[in-house]
């Protein structure tokens, strides 16, 4: 026991022990690397690990078919990377965990032989920089075996239950959990947050490269765009609705249902089902409803004997009125489930002594309701925010941003992907973030401050 | 239960007379008239899509939306099921969302049961950038990720479909997951650590199976989050044939133009998924809802 807390003293000392899990660990990760992000055969980029996987393991029509086993590489990269972590973080798992790495690398090394010896038979079968990565780290795998067993067999005569001897340094756990996560994220969201704010002063067309011009695009944005304004404009009368209709019907829908009475389930449910439908599904129902001639609302109309029947969405006027309404019937029931929730943890207590003290209705609701629901208010509202300025689903779907219901998220897509201006379009994407980072921004102050009082 | 009385009559009432009680029945009886009638209002768009999708369309030209239909039809939804590919769409879906799911709860609750239970540098820092990036728009993100999946070979492939959500949906995951890992008390894992039980056996053993209850709320609604997702769809993907059943409606939208029984009857059978979960699994989706807020 003593001996082991003294040798502890130096993460080095391990060595003789985790070297060759640590070795599988690094070899396991270059090899999913390599797999997702090097060009897996040949030259061609599209030959990329991960996409003839999928389409191996899919059967996708125009799959590229090379060897059917391929996606043995990733799962033998995933175990090895689990079994050596495993290995690491527990000394006395190690004696199993390091051949089992092992193990998994002559697997893959059995799967790299064909390949290699049929390396000119096939036109997709030229082994590229993944290749060759990934076979390394196979040998390597198979290295450390050689190198561990003396000290697995050494140690499995003597198990030292109890000891924690952990050969990684103490202050590396916590980054091991989250460097996976965290480097996927970085990839795939905050590199790409700040990379959209380049492409905004460039003018790229989706195939060359792109040229910085300076602040052209957004020139160009706020001073000769009148699609821009009306986006805008649409924008905000988006969030001044949402932030308005379903707030105040979503409380009001609470309360009401918050209460025990007969039938309250199914009539709850009724006004939350809208939630699951998905937003193409709503935007085509709607469109249906507002059809001009056959329509449910226009033939009621005329069956009421209205001549003059409004064109719903066909009318620049109506037009985003409509919209905003198919996407209100989907929020209220949101808010309705979070201020439900809210009322739950409201103590009755409170409740009790403001109708002691006499409180009326009205004032119950105003004094003591609304200030216990303030966080959720909070949140509700935020939420909203957010989704006006996410709106793009429903105007894609029912009018392609016609008829004056364009909206910024859709203004953004169309200009980069109909017409192949991604540089202006990243500027709208950027004018975009930029009205959103002041929300996220009111949220986060708000959020830190509970955070550090907690 | 809390506030159950906000609605209800005030306590100090005389005592009531026939009269007062067949005047509150009548009240009864008026609030619920009133309350079903909304609730029938407020469902009529799916209603009109049930009717629609068991008519013709000629019988609907004809005779108009507001009569009595002539026959019953499930033609509609066959059309839109095979000539409409809105099976092959459907598997799209599930091919897409299943592996997506199982990745990004497993990489949050790796990165959330870090941030919930170690002290170290940056640990406030890195669970913000996670909070901030739930609020994120995804237009800020739409070309270069378009750009990335095109140059790694992904673009127009479930893959790239699969990554992106895996990735987006990771902070709102993380978000929730590390609040609940929080509630967790801290005395099992001191307990389970002084018997010499490793780091990443304390995650996986103790803390994986402590959380499932959040994990399952959140499984479902991230199931109907990037199961109804249409932008990415549109934006990463080219071949009719990979299309999920968000995007496929729209191509089903062109093709019928205006057809509209088989395509009420498409945007139905799109839904039945997430219906299905929804019907089976309410108290996790509601659960889930609620948790990103419940703080």
């Amino acid at each position: 026991m003593q001996q082991t807390l003294s040798r502890r003293s130096t993460w080095f000392d391990g060595w003789d022990f985790s070297g060759p899990n640590v070795m599988a660990l690094l070899a396991g990760a270059v090899m999913l690397f390599a797999f997702f992000f090097l060009p897996w055969f040949g030259d061609n980029v599209s030959n990329n690990g991960a996409r003839i996987m999928v389409d191996i393991l899919y059967e996708a029509p125009g799959a590229l078919r090379t060897e059917a086993l391929i996606w043995l590489i990733p799962v033998v990269a995933v175990a090895t990377f689990a079994a050596t972590l495993w290995g690491a973080m527990a000394p006395e798992q190690a004696r199993i965990a390091s051949p089992l790495a092992s193990l998994l690398g002559l697997t893959t090394l059995l799967y790299f032989a064909p390949a290699l010896g049929r390396a000119g038979a096939h036109p997709l079968l030229t082994p590229g920089a993944g290749f060759w990565t990934a076979f390394v780290c196979a040998i390597a795998m198979i290295l450390q075996f050689v190198l561990a067993m003396p000290a697995v067999v050494e140690r499995s005569g003597a198990p030292q239950r109890g000891v924690r001897r952990s050969h990684l340094p103490q202050w590396l756990t916590p980054y091991l959990f989250i460097a996976p996560p965290l480097i996927l994220y970085a990839i795939w969201i905050l590199g790409p947050t700040v990379y959209t704010m380049y492409l905004s002063l460039t003018n790229w067309d989706g195939v060359s490269t792109p040229q910085f011009i300076g602040l052209a695009n957004y020139e160009r944005l706020f001073m000769r765009d009148r699609n821009f304004v009306e986006s805008l404009v649409n924008n905000l009368r988006w969030l001044v609705v949402f932030i308005l209709v379903p707030t105040s019907m979503g409380l009001g829908l609470a309360l009401l249902f918050n209460n025990e009475m007969w039938g309250g389930r199914f009539y709850k449910v009724s006004f939350y089902a809208p939630l699951v439908l998905s937003l193409p599904v709503i935007g085509l129902i709607w469109a249906w409803l507002y059809n001009p001639r056959l329509g449910l609302i226009n033939s009621l109309l005329s069956m009421m004997g209205v001549t003059n029947l409004p064109g719903w969405l066909g009318s620049r006027d109506l037009a985003i009125w409509c919209v905003i309404a198919a996407a209100v019937w989907r929020q209220v029931g949101y808010v309705m489930v979070l201020y439900l929730a809210g009322l739950k943890n409201v103590d009755p207590s409170y409740i009790d002594a403001a109708r002691v003290d006499g409180a009326g209705r009205l004032a119950l609701f105003r004094h003591v309701v609304m200030p216990l629901l303030a966080p959720v208010t909070t949140i509700v509202i935020v939420i909203s925010i957010i989704d006006s300025l996410r709106a793009f689903d429903l105007v894609s779907i029912m009018t392609r941003g016609g008829q004056g219901t364009q909206v910024l998220a859709n203004f953004m897509y169309m200009e980069a992907f109909n017409n192949y201006r991604m540089g202006y379009g990243a500027a709208i994407a950027v004018v975009l973030f930029a009205i959103s980072m002041v929300f996220i921004a009111f949220y986060l102050s708000r959020a830190i401050r509970d955070e550090l009082e907690y | 239960m809390a506030t159950q009385s906000i609605k209800t009559q005030p306590i100090s009432r005389p005592a009531p007379t026939s009269v007062s009680r067949a005047w509150k029945r009548f009240l009864t009886f008026l609030f619920y008239f009133l309350l079903t009638a909304a609730t029938l209002i407020w469902l009529t768009p799916v209603l009109a899509a049930v009717i629609t999708s068991l008519r013709t369309m000629d019988d609907i030209t004809i005779n108009g939306f507001w009569s009595w239909p002539r026959e019953i039809v499930f033609s509609n939804f066959e059309r839109a099921w095979t000539t409409a590919r809105v099976s092959k769409y459907l598997l799209n879906s599930f091919i897409i969302t299943i592996p997506a799911l199982i990745g990004m709860l497993f990489l949050s609750s790796l990165s959330a049961f870090a941030l919930a239970r170690y002290r170290f540098r940056g640990n406030l820092f890195i669970y913000f950038i996670y909070v901030a990036g739930t609020m994120l728009p995804f237009q800020i993100l739409l070309l270069p990720v378009f750009r990335l999946t095109n140059a790694l070979g992904l673009y127009d492939s479930y893959g790239a479909l699969i990554l992106i959500h895996t990735t987006f949906q990771l902070g709102f995951c993380t978000f929730v997951l590390r609040n609940f890992m929080r509630t967790v008390p801290g005395e099992i894992m001191d307990a389970a650590r002084v018997d010499g039980c490793s780091e990443f056996r304390i995650y996986w053993q103790i803390m994986l199976p402590l959380t499932l209850p959040a994990l399952a709320a959140l499984a479902t609604l991230q199931f109907t989050w990037v199961f109804n997702d249409y932008l990415w769809a549109i934006v990463l993907l080219r071949s009719d044939v990979l299309r999920p059943v968000t995007a496929g409606l729209a191509t089903l939208r062109g093709q019928f133009n205006t057809d509209w029984p088989v395509i009420t009857s498409g945007a139905l059978l799109a839904t039945i998924p997430t219906l299905i979960v929804f019907i089976f699994l309410q108290r996790y989706f509601i659960q889930g809802l609620t948790l990103g807020s419940g703080k």
